[in-house]
């Protein structure tokens, strides 16, 4: 079945290690914000990336996006190999990608009107032969994420945060991307707001044929939101599967945890069965050697010490590094 | 049940302005509500929504003017809004206690975190340096910090999220508050940290006693740890009851919507969504705060507004629709 999926993002073993100021003597340092990750995003479908601050999830999209440098591995986008390649080879195709950021109170530039907001990647790219065709693309764009067209010359600080994400949403969509990364695009909003914005991404994703990664702490928002999940900590994707795969059936101790750990409003109210996990996650700068969970996993042994674990396969695409498994 | 329970805190026909060079929205609207010995009440609702303020007046951390307070709040048989300040000094900290949402800038960079935790038991309870230090090393260890001795003569940057927001709540229960005011205490934690939060935050309860009024936005939490809940709208109560009955019979349009609003495990189709926005302060509707957005809404909640109606069981509404319930 996987084999018909076209493949749009195949991430190989990319590593985004960033230098922390050390002595000039003392061994070089890195925060391995991503160390080692490796996916296949397929065309069509919504990958959520979840996991705890500090685990790296931003830092991946970015690097896929090549807003940073990797240190290592190799993204390929579209067939285009895009890790090593030159800002000018970049050009094309960053239209193709497009990023929606978490605050839409710091990601719109406030001197500029909702025009110009969104325009601006159509004149960057070239996209529109005249001002009428652009304008009219403008007040296409402005209809599918409604927001009134009176609006065209106000600012943004004119709108509410639930209006501003929309602005922004409209703005990625401008180049007619394949691919949108959405950076936690609903967690500056409120309650009632949020679910205004997410029916919009997807009737978005239908009408387009988009393909998302989507961005999220929040456990229920990636539930409802995604085909497959991939669970991040500590820089490592420990367990990645369908959705159904993750929720139901949780293999990896982490994931497990979190999902016990989210306060729910329906279903039962079971205490006994809530893991509660013992201390903090350590610094990314001196993570645990093998595998990075064991602190605080209470199934860890020796093993997990001296051993990184595999990635274990269980069929379905659900895959799972812990020596659980592996056996 | 209830009325036999010691009352810790009752709040009584809260109205508050912020008065402006312009004009003077009001931003509480008879808000009322009793918080019973051992409890947690949870107060819940949207940014803007008056839940803050409605904590920090209790407290008396309003600067009046702008604020402007009306109501009466009753702690231990003394109205707080009339006392002076210096008696509310001696409350604050000690009686009252309070747990802010961002625990970077609530403890102050400059000291360690020992020393600030001394200052509580110093201040109100009068104690020596020896004694305090040691008094502040034990509270450390009963909110579970590992090493307490050495966490002490750290700086509040040395600890990380879950660790700064352990050591407010050590500081806040020092002096074993009758009442602890836990403002989104645990919105900038992550969820596993968040977990821990809350555990111990239920533990020390049994343990102390404390009444706690919890306030947040997340829905999740409130029915995690709370046992009544208040759900406010535009500066006002719009709905009250036990956390068992609230989840299991909303009754407010608004609680509804709110409840529906959030994806649930295993429903793939479109999320319900409550039409149009929050007013803006100052901008609340005259009738029904909720009638602009509401889906029930007729030409009485435009034109007056309705009182909380009991609907039993400790369960009280603000809308029309429950106008008329009989009390069993």
């Amino acid at each position: 079945m996987d084999a018909e999926k076209k493949i749009l993002l195949k991430v190989r073993n990319l590593k985004q290690w960033f230098p922390v100021n050390t002595m000039i003597f003392e061994k070089k340092k890195y925060v391995k914000a991503v160390n080692d990750v490796s996916f296949d995003l397929y065309e069509g479908e919504t990958l959520g990336i979840a996991g705890e601050s500090g685990c790296g999830k931003s830092t991946l999209i970015r690097s896929c996006l090549r807003l940073l440098d990797p240190t290592d591995g190799s993204v390929v986008f579209d067939g285009q190999e895009i890790a090593k390649a030159k800002q000018k080879q970049l050009r094309p195709i960053r239209k193709d990608m497009q990023i929606i950021f978490q605050d839409p109170y710091a990601s719109l530039d406030g001197r500029w009107t909702v025009t110009q907001l969104i325009e601006e990647p159509l004149i960057v790219n070239k996209l529109c032969a005249g001002k009428e065709e652009r304008q009219q693309k403008v007040r296409d764009l402005l209809e599918s994420v409604s927001i009134s067209q009176e609006y065209v010359n106000r600012y943004p600080h004119e709108f509410s945060g639930g209006q501003r994400q929309r602005i922004a949403i409209a703005s990625a969509l401008a180049t007619d991307p394949k691919l949108v990364m959405c950076d936690e695009p609903v967690s500056a909003l409120d309650v009632s707001v949020r679910a205004q914005v997410l029916n919009l991404l997807k009737e978005l994703q239908e009408e387009r044929k988009l393909t998302y990664i989507f961005v999220s702490h929040d456990m229920s928002v990636i539930e409802y939101i995604c085909d497959r999940v991939a669970i991040m900590y500590l820089g490592k994707i420990v367990e990645i599967g369908t959705k159904e795969d993750i929720f139901n059936d949780p293999r990896h101790p982490y994931t497990q945890a979190l999902l016990s750990a989210v306060p729910k409003v329906s279903g039962e109210k079971d205490e006994s069965k809530r893991i509660i996990l013992e201390g903090d996650i350590p610094s990314p700068v001196d993570p645990p050697s093998g595998c990075v969970f064991r602190t605080r996993c209470k199934y860890a042994t020796e093993r997990c010490a001296c051993q990184e674990p595999k990635v274990t396969d269980l069929g379905n695409g659900h895959c799972v590094s812990c020596h659980l498994l592996d056996e | 049940m209830m009325e036999n329970k010691e009352k810790v805190l009752s709040v009584k026909d809260l109205n508050l302005w912020f008065d402006g060079d312009f004009s003077s929205p009001q931003i509480l609207n008879n808000v009322n509500f009793e918080v019973y010995k051992g409890e947690t009440l949870g107060i819940a609702g949207e940014s803007g929504c008056g839940k803050s303020v409605t904590s920090l007046s209790v407290l008396r951390l309003l600067k009046t003017p702008p604020a402007r307070i009306q109501g009466t709040i009753e702690f231990q048989g003394e109205n707080l809004l009339e006392l002076p300040m210096s008696k509310m000094q001696k409350i604050r900290g000690n009686k009252i206690a309070m747990i802010f949402q961002e625990p970077m800038t609530s403890l102050n960079p400059l000291f360690k975190v020992g020393y600030q935790l001394e200052e509580v038991f110093r201040l109100h309870q009068g104690l020596s340096k020896e004694e305090a230090k040691k008094k502040a090393i034990e509270m450390l260890d009963a909110v579970r910090i590992p090493l307490p001795e050495q966490r002490a003569k750290e700086f509040p940057f040395q600890l990380s999220g879950g660790m700064r927001q352990r050591v407010m709540i050590a500081m806040a229960l020092s002096c074993r508050p009758e009442l602890l005011v836990a403002d989104e205490p645990t919105t900038a934690l992550d969820v596993t940290i968040q977990a821990q939060v809350l555990d111990l935050m239920r533990n020390l309860q049994k343990e102390f006693g404390t009444a706690i009024m919890f306030i947040t936005h997340d829905l999740g939490v409130i029915r995690e740890i709370c046992d009544r809940v208040v759900i406010m709208y535009c500066g006002e109560i719009v709905e009250t009851a036990k956390v068992e009955e609230l989840f299991a019979n909303p009754c407010h349009p608004y609680t509804n919507g709110l409840l529906s609003t959030l994806p649930q495990s295993g429903v793939k189709d479109r999320l319900p969504t409550i039409p149009g926005m929050v007013p803006p302060a100052g901008k609340f509707p005259s009738g029904c705060v909720f009638s602009p957005r509401c889906e029930h809404a007729c030409e009485q909640c435009i034109a007056n507004k309705p009182e909380l109606y009991d609907v039993g069981n400790g369960h009280s509404v603000r809308c029309f629709r429950y106008q008329n319930t009989e009390v069993k």
